[in-house]
């Protein structure tokens, strides 16, 4: 499990420490307050660990999965006059894994140490537009061609090709797949790299498949698959993009089940449903904090974290419903 | 400045004319077939309908309060208490023409349940609204029975607060409400 992390100059942040939850960890901000650039460094680094060179996959991926400008690393650095340092450092289990670089660092990191073994676990990180339809041709697309694209794209695209883990499926997962089962009506099946929803009614392709009922679709598989049993960890960049809220709770439903069999999950979201889903779900077996990420008075993030939806401070997300209950009471009463 | 107790909340209306506890047999002829507010106050530009829920009150227990919720989220309590209160209530004083024929009437319901959050809270309203004899501020209906030279009695807008959104609009109403010991 990924426990803290301390960024130092790190694009957004200019100094930001952060005690992460074995279980969920929920992250909320307005828009340009770093949620995504957190959860992607978190998936760079796990993401690279299974390479023989881990300093050269490392930043590989930071420049693939950031795409900074001519893939100059330096443009990573917080933005300030004269020369910056970025420094930061990870822990996960007991284990740090550092690494420098400078606003003048064309692509390398400096200091790069890790203690992490190589295995560990698989990496999932699903960004918000969903690439499930867009799959046929696209892996060798990205694998022959330089097109200007988030590596996070291709890589869930491939994780969803994986073939089913040999070795038999446990009860927890089967029932895991059949709450989405029945939220999508229906499995997933994959021919000639399109993927189709397949149910009594026939094979419908995923182009013709709300993208909604796509995103449980690709969960669905990386469930089946095996891609995201203990010892997984998972990002989800705004998870109700396109999911209708009356389906949230489901969804809510089996990512707390998948924390529950050891995936730790880090998510971003501007959802209220989402946020009060797991305040309203959360057993005292599942582990859930919330992090408020906000500009200081000197315009530095600062992130604000505890165990239930209260307390998040500040919290945009009610703020807004806040605004609109005061209009409502405005019209409705005339005040 | 009109001041009343319900249960264990206290009520402050500083620019009440007056206030009349609705929700008593002793004066209500009719509680045996219709339901009625808790309270009818009257300001000097509208009349307040006000029912009071208090599943927080010290005197609840663990079970009642929970009963409570289901109810409220499941839309029982709006269907078979918060609706027919305000309508019966509505009826007899249209009928019994106890009420000042030219002042709006709202319908305020004040939900002491501290975990009720504001999005819930404009919810509960817009589901309150669907069930009741409303007429928005946007005048659309009621200008057509003005039109028709039949000047209508509808209640004119609705509300559910919890103590913590009373009190945050309370600067514009001018009436709180806080619990007593």
């Amino acid at each position: 499990m990924i426990e803290s992390i301390t960024l130092e100059n790190f694009t957004a942040f200019k100094h930001l420490p952060l005690q992460f939850s074995p279980g969920v960890n929920l992250f909320v901000g307005t828009n340009g307050t770093g949620k995504t650039h957190l959860l992607k460094l978190l998936y760079t680094t796990l993401n690279s660990q299974r390479e023989s060179r881990k300093k050269e996959a490392f930043e590989h991926e930071l420049i693939q999965v950031f795409l900074p400008y001519k893939n100059r690393i330096g443009r990573l650095a917080h933005r300030l006059p004269g020369s910056v340092t970025c420094d930061v450092r990870i822990t996960r289990n007991g284990q740090p894994l550092t690494f420098q670089f400078t606003n003048h660092s064309v692509d390398h990191v400096t200091k790069y140490q890790t203690e992490w073994p190589d295995d560990v676990g698989s990496a999932v990180y699903i960004p918000v537009k969903e690439m499930l339809a867009d799959a046929p041709g696209f892996r060798s697309l990205y694998e022959e061609r330089v097109i200007h694209m988030e590596k996070v794209y291709f890589d869930i695209v491939s994780k969803a090709f994986l073939p089913i883990l040999r070795g038999p499926t446990s009860r927890d997962r089967k029932n895991l797949l059949e709450m989405i089962e029945i939220i999508m009506d229906g499995q997933v099946k994959q021919e000639n790299e399109h993927f189709f929803l397949k149910n009594p009614s026939g094979n419908l392709e995923f182009s013709l498949l709300a993208e909604g009922i796509r995103k449980f679709g690709l969960l669905w598989l990386l469930i089946q698959n095996g891609t995201l049993l203990e010892g997984a960890t998972l990002f989800w960049d705004e998870p109700e993009a396109n999911i209708n809220p009356s389906m949230i709770a489901i969804l809510v439903q089996v990512l707390l089940h998948l924390q529950s069999q050891g995936v730790q999950i880090f998510i971003a979201t501007h959802s209220y449903i989402v946020l009060k889903e797991f305040d309203l779900q959360r057993t005292a077996e599942n582990h859930v904090r919330y992090f408020s990420l906000a500009r200081d008075d000197n315009a530095d993030i600062v992130a604000i974290s505890g165990d239930t939806y209260l307390d998040i401070v500040p919290n945009n997300i009610g703020a807004a419903y806040t605004a609109i209950y005061d209009k409502e009471v405005e019209r409705s009463l005339g005040l | 400045m009109t001041a009343f107790t319900e249960g264990k909340l206290q009520f402050n209306f500083p620019t009440a004319l007056s206030h009349e506890k609705f929700d008593d047999a002793a004066t209500h002829f009719l509680s045996h077939r219709m339901k009625a507010v808790d309270f009818i106050i009257e300001l000097p530009d509208q009349i307040i309908f006000l029912e009071v829920k208090d599943p927080q009150h010290p005197a609840a227990t663990p079970d009642a309060t929970l009963k409570f919720e289901g109810d409220l989220r499941s839309g029982v309590l709006i269907k078979e208490s918060l609706r027919p209160k305000c309508c019966d209530s509505l009826l007899y004083k249209l009928v019994t023409q106890d009420i000042d024929p030219h002042k709006p009437i709202y319908y305020y319901v004040l939900i002491a349940l501290d975990t009720l959050s504001d999005p819930e809270l404009v919810n509960l309203t817009d589901k309150l609204k669907t069930r009741l004899p409303i007429v928005e501020d946007r005048g659309a209906v009621q200008a057509k029975f003005t039109a028709a030279g039949k000047p209508a009695r509808f209640i004119q807008g609705c509300m559910i607060f919890n103590l913590a959104t009373w009190n945050r609009m309370n600067v514009r109403f001018a009436a709180s409400v806080h619990r007593i010991p």
